[in-house]
């Protein structure tokens, strides 16, 4: 039997559906801001009301009118091209009213945002990977901040001006040309280009670091290389003291080197001084004085030739 | 050999956008599989045909919380629509994505009409929730049967189009980032379509199978091996195109094929070579092959489909993992990796996908509470002889 369709009950649905669209439509006609298109695809008021946001940081220049001195410092080392509010955060407020304080980054994280070792920085940047890291310099408790050995203004201590610091042809590390991390302790293949490596100038000298205690030492961590373009830069035969105790300082942190473990021997600082000199104490002399043999031969007559 | 870019380290597309793909590809398959019987008149899927509408509807409630989960701004996601832009992808989605939501309720409104006013009948809430459903409108004569019929039978044909566009868009959304060496292939939508097809029917199996366990009811026979046969000549497709696209980067040899190369061989051998391919498509392929061909008892046919459908799930899930993450951990540079761990407890962690994927099964129970999604089972109510 053919029964004919009876489709009025499916009219209140599609009157539903037309309300929807209906809705639809206002709904979009309401909540589209009033100048979106104008210029472009975005809402044209948007540039006014970036316009009208004030600056919160204020710039180095407002941190050297009371600073100075340590703006000295910042200066002249690794860190000088940071901005003082990237550590110590946004300004306006300790400007305007220097009662207000600042909020200076000084946990671990904080430095391994830049310094955390990742596939994805140039090879060139430093980065840290902690763990090696703390085991190298024998720091015992994971959690210790970088600033309990580095001074966020001079992590390294540099004993010259960086700026200022003699120039360099190029020194180039394994990771300038090759991509991504390599093992340093692989054997070089025989045409690999040897003007990159300290040792193709100073051959005399690298002989001699190889058979001292700082032999695992790169020769760039006491002569800080800074590429200043593609062809040189400049190096800082750094003997700045506070440099050497960043490994070599006692502290309750640290392991002290013993038979079972690597860490590097620890002294009493400024003790030190007084214990092993009869001279005036002077904590700005540099360890070099008296220890350059534990790190290799200076000026021997070939090194001094070649250099 | 390991560079990755700065902005690449972190993967961003989490397990979330895994499963954004994956739910989308159930509704689509389940709306198919109810097609089946609603347009092109396949008896033998009358069983399931219900189910597998509700299913899609279910599923499709939940195809964009993962989504929604993955932005840190949700209430925003709505913007794309208000002001859309032909360069963005996914305002293209939200519009079908609202189209076929609607198109798949209306026509759960007129399949399930006459049980929801037979329901109208009982006290209570359900009952009352059913009144608000029907539009307090109880007409419900053989006359107005008759329209329902029709009308479901036009948004069932103008659905298939649409969920084919649905997933297939979902494809597109990957293929179409030609920066991206593993997704950017016109195959892509192809696959996913295929894909998901396998996964809805597969879903419907897995789950029929366990609520006739859980309710003793008798599995239908022809209905499942009828499934089980479209799901074998579906998954058939679907591995195949997979497989070709895998010939294309391996033939082509471009600038793209030795990192590709070592990207299935490192980062997703297990997931995409041992588990995808030989594990998840070649063993249910050969019994699912089996069950097809050769005349095999119930008992034994019906275990066979089961463990097919829960391991198709993954292939198709595992799919969506390699496509989605593999992608991302191949660098631009095409020179290094990154690495992708899901955190556990974290917003976009594995328990959130857990209880997403499981939120579907919930509702789809209290749909049933509303209206039987087996009424023929329900009437025989006979012991099984399933899984």
């Amino acid at each position: 039997m053919n029964i004919r369709p009876d489709y009025r009950h499916a009219y209140p649905v599609l009157a539903m559906l037309i309300a929807l669209v209906t809705v639809g439509l206002t709904v979009r006609y309401l909540l589209v801001p009033e100048t979106f298109g104008e210029y472009g695809y975005y809402r044209a008021a948007a540039m006014d009301d970036e316009k009208a946001i004030q600056p919160r940081h204020v710039g180095r220049a407002a941190c050297l009118e009371c600073h100075d001195d340590i703006a000295a410092i910042h200066a002249k080392d690794v860190h000088s091209s940071v901005e003082c509010e990237t550590c110590h955060g946004i300004g306006d407020k300790h400007v305007k009213d220097s009662s207000s304080p600042m909020s200076p980054a000084d946990t671990r994280e904080d430095c391994l945002v830049c310094h955390r070792q990742m596939d994805s920085r140039p090879g060139s940047f430093p980065q840290v990977d902690l763990e090696k890291h703390y085991k190298f310099v024998g720091v015992k408790d994971p959690s210790i901040a970088c600033v309990k050995c580095h001074s966020g203004h001079e992590p390294l201590y540099l004993s010259k001006d960086l700026h200022s610091a003699r120039l360099h042809p190029l020194i180039q590390q394994c990771n300038s040309c090759h991509i991504g991390r390599t093992d340093e302790t692989l054997k070089k293949p025989d045409m690999h280009p040897k003007i990159f490596q300290c040792d193709y100038c100073h051959a005399d000298l690298a002989k001699s670091f190889a058979k001292g205690s700082h032999a695992k030492v790169s020769c760039t961590a006491c002569h800080l290389f800074i590429k200043d373009n593609a062809f040189s830069g400049r190096i800082v035969r750094n003997t700045n003291p506070k440099f050497c105790l960043l490994c070599h300082q006692k502290s309750a942190f640290k392991e002290t080197a013993g038979k079972d473990n690597a860490a590097p021997p620890v002294i009493d600082w400024p003790a030190h001084i007084t214990d092993v000199s009869a001279d005036t104490p002077d904590p700005k002399r540099p360890c070099v004085e008296c220890h350059q043999d534990q790190i290799h031969a200076l000026y021997t007559k070939e090194a001094h030739h070649a250099m | 050999m390991n560079f990755v870019f700065p902005n690449e380290l972190h993967v961003t597309w989490t397990v979330m956008i895994v499963l954004y793909p994956y739910i989308t590809g159930l509704v689509a398959g389940a709306f198919i599989v109810s097609s089946l019987y609603h347009v092109f008149g396949c008896e033998e899927l009358k069983p399931i045909s219900r189910f597998s509408l509700a299913s899609a509807f279910v599923f499709l409630l939940f195809a964009t919380m993962p989504l929604l989960m993955h932005l840190g701004h949700a209430e925003r996601a709505f913007n794309i629509m208000l002001t859309p832009h032909f360069t963005s992808a996914m305002a293209g989605f939200g519009y079908i994505y609202s189209t076929y939501t609607i198109l798949v309720a209306l026509e759960i409104w007129f399949v399930m009409r006459s049980d929801l006013i037979r329901r109208t009948r009982d006290s209570g809430f359900l009952p009352w929730i059913c009144k608000v459903i029907v539009l307090f409108n109880y007409r419900d004569t053989p006359e107005t049967r008759n329209a329902d019929h029709r009308i479901a039978k036009v948004l069932a044909g103008v659905g298939i189009p649409l969920a084919c566009l649905l997933h297939g868009y979902v494809g597109f959304l990957f293929g179409s980032i030609k920066a991206n060496p593993w997704w950017a292939t016109p195959l892509m939508f192809v696959i996913f379509i295929f894909s998901a097809i396998v996964s809805g029917i597969s879903v419907l199996i897995f789950h029929y199978f366990i609520v006739s366990k859980i309710n003793r009811w008798k599995v239908d026979g022809p209905c499942v091996r009828s499934l089980a046969q479209y799901l074998w000549a579906f998954m058939i497709v679907a591995v195949a195109l997979e497989g070709m696209e895998l010939l294309s980067i391996i033939y082509e040899q471009t600038e793209a094929t030795d990192v590709l190369s070592l990207l299935i061989r490192t980062k997703l051998f297990w997931s995409y070579v041992v588990l995808q391919f030989f594990i998840c498509s070649l063993v249910p392929f050969f019994m699912l092959g089996i069950t097809s061909l050769f005349k095999l008892s119930d008992r034994i046919a019906f275990k066979m489909i089961w463990v097919s459908s829960c391991l198709l799930l993954a292939q198709v899930l595992l799919m969506r993992w390699n496509v989605v993450i593999g992608g991302q951990l191949l660098s631009k540079s095409l020179r290094g990796f990154t690495s992708y761990m899901p955190g556990i407890w974290e917003k976009e962690g594995l328990i959130t996908a857990g209880v997403i994927l499981t939120l579907p099964f919930v509702i789809l129970y209290v749909f049933h509470c509303i209206v039987s999604l087996f009424p023929d089972a329900e009437k025989e109510s006979l012991p099984t002889h399933g899984v």
